[in-house]
């Protein structure tokens, strides 16, 4: 059953008990919450599960929704309250968070079929730069893939963390300095990638 | 490596454009320039952006600093999107019907009980004192014109048998009907508390707090099935509180506050153990993280613990905290005061006047004061850290 509604209505209707309405905000909102905490965790499962608790937990709070704002920027705010959380909590534990979007060109890669240079091209530097993201301080990995991985503005941005506009502002170009230096040191992994493979062979 | 296998350079196989992207990050000067970025963003006003295409395209440095920023930027946004799994809205909606029906059922299985009792009550009532004018059914007469008098409504002319009679009939029936209910309502509270106090004194008595992470409903529905199904030794063991978040967007844990033995606690962990083995971990504690998370939660469940347990009509403002109490009777002042709202939306209780960190629900460990031994757990249910 297909139901264009807009969002204030969806809301609306959910908050009156219609759990379809919610199927469709969650259809709506889902591959792109799921992207984006993604990019922030680094790993599908953490994401998956997140994602989740992300929904659940909108739906139960969904009372003290006001609609002062987007109901997006709304749940975007909890999906990104609880990715922090959820990192800050696995590397309080001393974890390093595991990676499962990882770096497809692996020497030690016994799959006989090659992949597309194209391909692998792509995927590698895709690789590279989640490394780097994932290199990068928490505050500065968040408020950089919500600006340049969703294409929030600055505003939203700062709704969503609940930080001043200023604040957005240093901590996008400190993320950016930040990302470069990381990129930098990746790249040469790349090289040196390709002279172990060069022995191997 | 087998052998056959194509091996391709990278640094070769990467365009011309890929490389430059990567390797031209870092020629640029990484001091931040604010209104660079904001260019880059789209955030300046017209006016500012004009003046800077102006300073830009006489400053090569800067030139060159603008183009490291949008070659890092495309980089980002170039990265994949993928599609969660389309069965996830299937399976919230499913799991939230559940929830659902299973509030319904409670809230109806409480309603017919009330009104059960509320019958029974009346029953019982009609049964012994009589709701009609007294005069027409306590005092016997055989006066016709009293009973027509009474039928009218009006009162009879008492005989002076049952001006006699009156007192004997009358007197202990009001007086259980009107008097006695209330000091009991008004005890009910005080007697819970009461009990509450002696059994979080006794020294065998564990506080045991569950403190879990992961919101899943199935995690939530087993745990709370576990600790229910548990076998008790006094029925006031593992009564349960269930604390959440206040903020729309926290993240604290979901808190159970549960009191028992030794014995019973083992069994507990055990079965928390079997039911979730690869992310449960107990401290003899209350750990400062939780502290703080239990001093600021404004929303309270009450649930009743397991079966037996016949002492779970809290009185809202003590029960949490007399199922988290330290052994000292000082702290109990800076304690929460307030009163339990339903909420019609959730099958959460707002407790009313948030305590703040400031103001702890939870008192903390005073200078210079010994108490007896806190004995508090904590069991941690979390999603356990891939290695």
């Amino acid at each position: 059953m297909t139901r264009t509604l807009d969002e204030e209505s969806l809301v609306a209707a959910c908050r009156s008990g219609d759990t379809e309405a919610f199927g469709i905000l969650v259809n709506r909102y889902q591959d792109r919450l799921y992207s984006t905490i993604l990019r922030l965790t680094g790993n599908r499962d953490d994401a998956n599960e997140l994602l989740q608790e992300t929904f659940m937990r909108a739906y139960l709070k969904l009372g003290r929704f006001r609609g002062g704002s987007q109901f997006f920027t709304w749940i975007y705010r909890i999906a990104v309250n609880l990715t922090i959380s959820h990192r800050r909590r696995v590397l309080g534990k001393g974890h390093q968070p595991h990676q499962t979007i990882e770096l497809r060109f692996d020497p030690t890669d016994d799959s006989s079929q090659p992949l597309p240079l194209d391909l692998m091209e792509k995927e590698e530097v895709h690789a590279l730069v989640q490394r780097a993201l994932d290199a990068l301080q928490s505050d500065h990995r968040t408020v950089l893939v919500l600006k340049e991985f969703d294409g929030l503005r600055y505003e939203e941005i700062a709704e969503i963390l609940n930080i001043p506009i200023g604040t957005v502002r240093s901590r996008l170009y400190r993320a950016r300095a930040e990302l470069r230096l990381h990129l930098e040191r990746l790249f040469p992994e790349v090289q040196t990638v390709q002279v172990a493979r060069s022995h191997q062979e | 490596m087998k052998a056959g296998r194509s091996t391709p350079c990278i640094a070769d196989s990467m365009s011309q454009e890929s490389r430059e992207a990567m390797t031209q990050l870092h020629h640029a000067d990484p001091e931040p320039d604010p209104d660079l970025h904001a260019f880059v963003d789209d955030e300046l006003s017209d006016e500012d952006r004009f003046r800077l295409e102006h300073t830009i395209s006489n400053d090569s440095d800067r030139l060159s600093e603008l183009r490291a920023i949008v070659r890092a930027k495309n980089l980002v946004a170039g990265l994949p999107r993928f599609a969660a799994s389309p069965e996830l809205s299937t399976t919230l909606v499913k799991a939230i019907r559940r929830r659902r029906l299973r509030l319904w059922s409670a809230t109806i299985l409480s309603v017919g009980s009330l009104a059960a009792a509320s019958i029974l009550f009346l029953f019982l009532r009609m049964s012994v004192v009589p709701l009609s004018e007294p005069t027409a059914t306590v005092v016997p007469t055989t006066d016709s014109d009293s009973v027509v008098g009474a039928n009218n409504r009006t009162l009879p002319t008492p005989s002076p048998e049952s001006i006699a009679l009156q007192p004997a009939l009358h007197t202990p029936q009001l007086a259980s009907r009107d008097e006695a209910p209330a000091p009991a309502r008004a005890k009910a509270p005080d007697s819970d508390r009461e009990r509450l106090r002696r059994l979080l004194d006794r020294g065998a008595t564990r506080q045991v707090t569950v403190a879990v992470e992961d919101l899943s409903p199935a995690t939530l529905e087993a745990l709370d099935s576990t600790i229910r199904n548990g076998n008790y030794r006094e029925p006031e063991h593992a009564r349960l509180s269930r604390v959440s978040s206040p903020s729309p967007v926290g993240v604290e844990d979901i808190v159970y506050a549960l009191v028992m033995d030794e014995v019973e606690l083992g069994h507990l962990r055990r079965r928390i153990e079997r039911v979730h083995p690869r992310s449960t971990s107990v401290d003899e504690v209350l750990s400062d993280e939780v502290r703080a998370s239990v001093a600021s939660v404004g929303d309270i469940q009450f649930r009743k613990g397991t079966p037996r347990a016949s002492l779970m009509e809290q009185p809202s403002s003590a029960a949490f905290e007399s199922a988290l109490r330290r052994r000292s009777e000082n702290v109990s002042k800076d304690r929460f005061q307030g009163t339990g709202v339903a909420s019609p939306f959730n099958d959460q209780v707002t407790v009313s006047g948030p305590p703040t960190l400031d103001k702890p629900r939870l008192a903390l460990p005073q200078a210079g004061k010994t108490d007896p031994p806190l004995a508090v757990y904590l069991i941690r249910i979390c999603r356990k850290p891939q290695k």
